[in-house]
C-alpha cells in the first residue's frame, strides 16, 4: 500500500480532493541532474489547509508548479497527481487549461509582477470568467469581478478601472486572491504570498488568507517558509527538506512536538526559540547525500542513515502525540 | 568618552513633485549614540524613515536639519585621513544580499577588490581571504563563483566578510535578514552576536521583527509619526 493510501485510511472522516503520490521532478542542467522533487506523496483533503514548509530551494515551489502542470520542458516529472478521478500528469494542455484557474487555482509570490500591468484590474479578474464560459459578456463578468472584489474590501468602481502599478502591494495581493476566488476553484495553491512584504502588509494579507478560506470552502496548499503564518492558518503541516517530505501531521502538533530531527532543528531557528542555527549547509540538489538527506547534518544520525528511511506513521501513544494522523521520514521511528 | 558615533537633533524632510513641490517631514529632532559592543534595535512601521536614518549614520544621506558626529566631530566636514577612518569605521550591511555584489564579479574578485583598496601586498591576499572566510562560516570553493550561484545567506556572508575586512568599528544592519529564510536568519544573526563578542563592535540594527530585537539589541528604539522613541 502506498504512503498516500495509508495516509487516507487513517483519516477516514475526511474527503481526499489531491493526491500525490511518488512524484518527481528532475531538471536536466549545466551543472548536473537536480533532484528538485524525490518521492513526494501527500494528500489534500477537503476544507483543509495544508502548508508546504521547508527552506528556500528545497523544492516546494516545484511541487505547486506540477499539480499546475507549470514546469519547463526541461523536467521530468513521474509520479502520479490524483485529482478528480484522472492523473493531472496524464492531461494535454487543452483539458489542463480547464482545470487550472476553474479548479485548482494559485496565488503566485510576487503579485505586482503576477498581473499584467496594462490591463485594469477589473478586466483582468472578468477575464478569467470570459475564459472559462463563467458570464455571458464583458458587462456580466466586470459585474461578478466587482462583486469578489468587493468581499476582499476593493469594490469601488473607480478601483477596477485602475492598473497594478496604482495599487499597493498588500491591494494586488488582494486582487491576486480575488482571481483565484473568481472562479469558485475546489483547490487554492498560495506559493508564499507573504515572501517579500513588510509586516504591516503582511499581516494585513494573512487576514486576506483566512478570509479567503471563509469565503470559498475550498482546500488551501500553502507553499510557505513562513512558520508564523502556517501556525495561524494551517490545518496540517508538511515539512520539506532538500526535495524530500519529512514530517506530516496536525500543525499543533509538529510545532509543539517536532519528531524529525530536521523539523525540530528548523524550529529552533526561530527568534522565539532562541535562534540557533542548523549546523552545516544544504546539501547539494544535483549530488545530495546517500541516505537521509538530513544526516550529514543531523545530531541524531546513526549507521543506518546511509540507507534511505522511509515514510511511516507514528501511532497514538508512540509519542505524545494525540492523533494518528502524524507521518515521518527517519530512522528514529 | 566621545561615542564613535553619535546623531544629534536630525530631520530628514523629502521633497517631491515637479511644478507643485510638496513637502513631508520623516522624520524630526532625533538623538541616537552608537558605541562598541552594544547593539541598538530600530523599529518602526513600513515608510518610517527607518532606512533613511540608517543611512544617515552611515554618511550616504545628508540631514535636512541636526548632524552626525564621528567620535566628537561632525562627519560632513571631515577630510584626509579623519573622512578615511570614518569611512572604514561605519560600515553598513544592506536588506538584499545578491544586490550588494556586483553579479559581473567572482565572489573571489570581490573580496580581492577589498584588500586592493586597503593596500594589501598581494602575497597576503590569499592568507587574508582564506581567514575572513573561515570567520564568516564559508568554503573557499565558493572563490571561483558569482553572486547568482550561491544562496542568499552566503552573499549576505560574503556582503559581511567584505564589510569585516575594512575592521569597522561600527555596523549599520539594515533588514540584515528579511530576504532570509529563518534558518539562514539564525544563521547571520548569531554570527553577528558572535562578531560582536569576538570584536567588541558596535551595530546599529534596523528590522521590524520583534523577537529579532528581542534576541540581539541591548535597546530598542521605535520611530513612530516621526518621532523616536524608546522602546526597552
Amino acid at each position: 500500500m502506498s504512503v498516500s493510501q495509508s495516509l487516507i485510511q487513517s483519516q477516514t472522516q475526511k474527503v481526499p480532493l489531491l493526491n500525490v503520490s511518488g512524484l518527481s521532478v528532475q531538471f536536466e542542467t549545466q551543472l548536473g541532474r537536480v533532484r528538485a522533487a524525490d518521492d513526494v506523496s501527500f494528500v489534500l483533503f477537503e476544507n483543509e489547509t495544508l502548508a508546504l514548509v521547508g527552506e528556500t530551494g528545497c523544492g516546494k515551489s516545484v511541487v505547486a508548479s506540477a499539480v499546475m502542470n507549470l514546469l519547463p520542458q526541461n523536467a521530468a516529472v513521474n509520479g502520479n497527481i490524483e485529482f478528480e478521478g484522472r492523473n493531472l500528469l496524464d492531461l494535454g494542455e487543452e483539458e489542463m487549461a480547464k482545470v487550472r484557474g476553474a479548479k485548482i487555482a494559485i496565488i503566485f509570490q510576487n503579485p505586482s509582477l503576477s498581473l499584467n500591468p496594462v490591463i485594469t484590474i477589473g478586466d483582468q479578474i472578468a477575464e478569467m470568467l470570459q475564459v472559462h464560459g463563467k458570464a455571458a459578456g464583458r458587462s456580466q463578468s466586470i459585474e461578478k469581478a466587482a462583486g469578489v472584489l468587493q468581499r476582499l474590501g476593493l469594490g469601488e468602481r473607480g478601483q477596477l478601472g485602475m492598473y497594478p502599478f496604482q495599487f499597493s502591494g498588500g491591494m494586488n495581493q488582494r486582487v491576486m486572491i480575488a482571481s483565484a476566488l473568481v472562479l469558485s476553484p475546489k483547490i487554492i495553491i498560495a506559493d508564499e504570498p507573504t515572501k517579500g512584504l513588510d509586516s504591516a502588509t503582511a499581516a494585513g494579507t494573512v487576514r486576506e488568507m483566512e478570509k479567503m478560506k471563509d469565503l470559498s470552502g475550498a482546500a488551501l496548499l500553502l507553499i510557505t517558509h513562513d512558520p508564523a503564518l502556517v501556525q495561524r492558518i494551517a490545518d496540517r503541516v508538511a515539512v520539506m527538506y532538500c526535495g524530500e517530505i519529512l514530517e506530516i501531521g496536525p500543525c499543533p502538533e509538529v510545532f509543539h512536538e517536532p519528531l524529525h530531527p530536521y523539523t525540530r532543528a528548523l524550529l529552533n531557528c526561530l527568534p522565539e526559540r532562541g535562534m540557533h542555527p542548523i549546523p552545516g549547509v544544504s546539501p547539494s540538489m544535483t549530488n545530495p547525500p546517500k541516505g537521509c538527506k538530513f544526516h550529514p547534518r543531523c545530531p541524531k544520525r546513526r549507521a543506518k542513515c546511509s540507507q534511505s528511511p522511509f515514510m511511516k506513521q507514528i501511532k497514538a501513544n508512540d509519542t505524545e502525540t494525540k492523533s494518528n494522523e502524524r507521518w515521518i521520514k527517519c530512522w528514529l521511528y | 568618552m566621545l561615542a564613535v558615533l553619535k546623531a544629534e537633533g536630525i530631520s530628514m524632510i523629502h521633497e517631491s513633485g515637479l511644478f507643485h513641490k510638496t513637502r513631508r517631514e520623516i522624520f524630526r529632532n532625533v538623538s541616537l549614540e552608537l558605541d562598541g559592543g552594544k547593539t541598538i534595535g530600530l523599529m518602526g512601521d513600513s515608510g518610517s524613515g527607518k532606512t533613511t536614518l540608517a543611512r544617515i549614520m552611515a554618511g550616504l544621506e545628508k540631514p535636512a536639519t541636526g548632524r552626525v558626529l564621528f567620535r566628537g566631530k561632525d562627519i560632513a566636514f571631515l577630510r584626509g585621513k579623519e573622512q578615511g577612518d570614518f569611512q572604514r569605521s561605519v560600515q553598513m550591511v544592506f536588506q538584499d544580499p545578491e544586490g550588494s555584489l556586483n553579479p559581473r564579479k567572482s565572489i573571489g574578485r570581490s573580496i580581492h577588490e577589498v584588500l586592493g583598496l586597503l593596500k594589501v601586498p598581494k602575497r597576503e591576499w590569499l592568507e587574508r581571504t582564506s581567514d575572513i572566510l573561515q570567520t564568516v562560516g564559508l568554503s573557499e570553493e565558493l572563490l571561483c563563483r558569482y553572486p547568482g550561484q550561491v544562496s542568499g545567506g552566503q552573499n549576505q556572508r560574503i556582503a559581511l566578510a567584505r564589510v569585516l575586512l575594512l575592521e569597522p568599528k561600527v555596523m549599520i544592519l539594515d533588514e540584515p535578514t528579511s530576504a532570509l529564510d529563518i534558518s539562514v536568519q539564525a544563521q547571520v544573526l548569531s554570527l553577528l552576536r558572535e562578531l560582536q563578542k569576538n570584536r567588541g563592535l558596535g551595530y546599529l540594527l534596523v528590522s521590524h521583527q520583534p523577537e529579532v530585537m528581542r534576541n540581539m539589541a541591548h535597546e530598542v528604539f521605535v520611530l513612530n509619526n516621526g518621532c523616536l522613541v524608546q522602546s526597552g
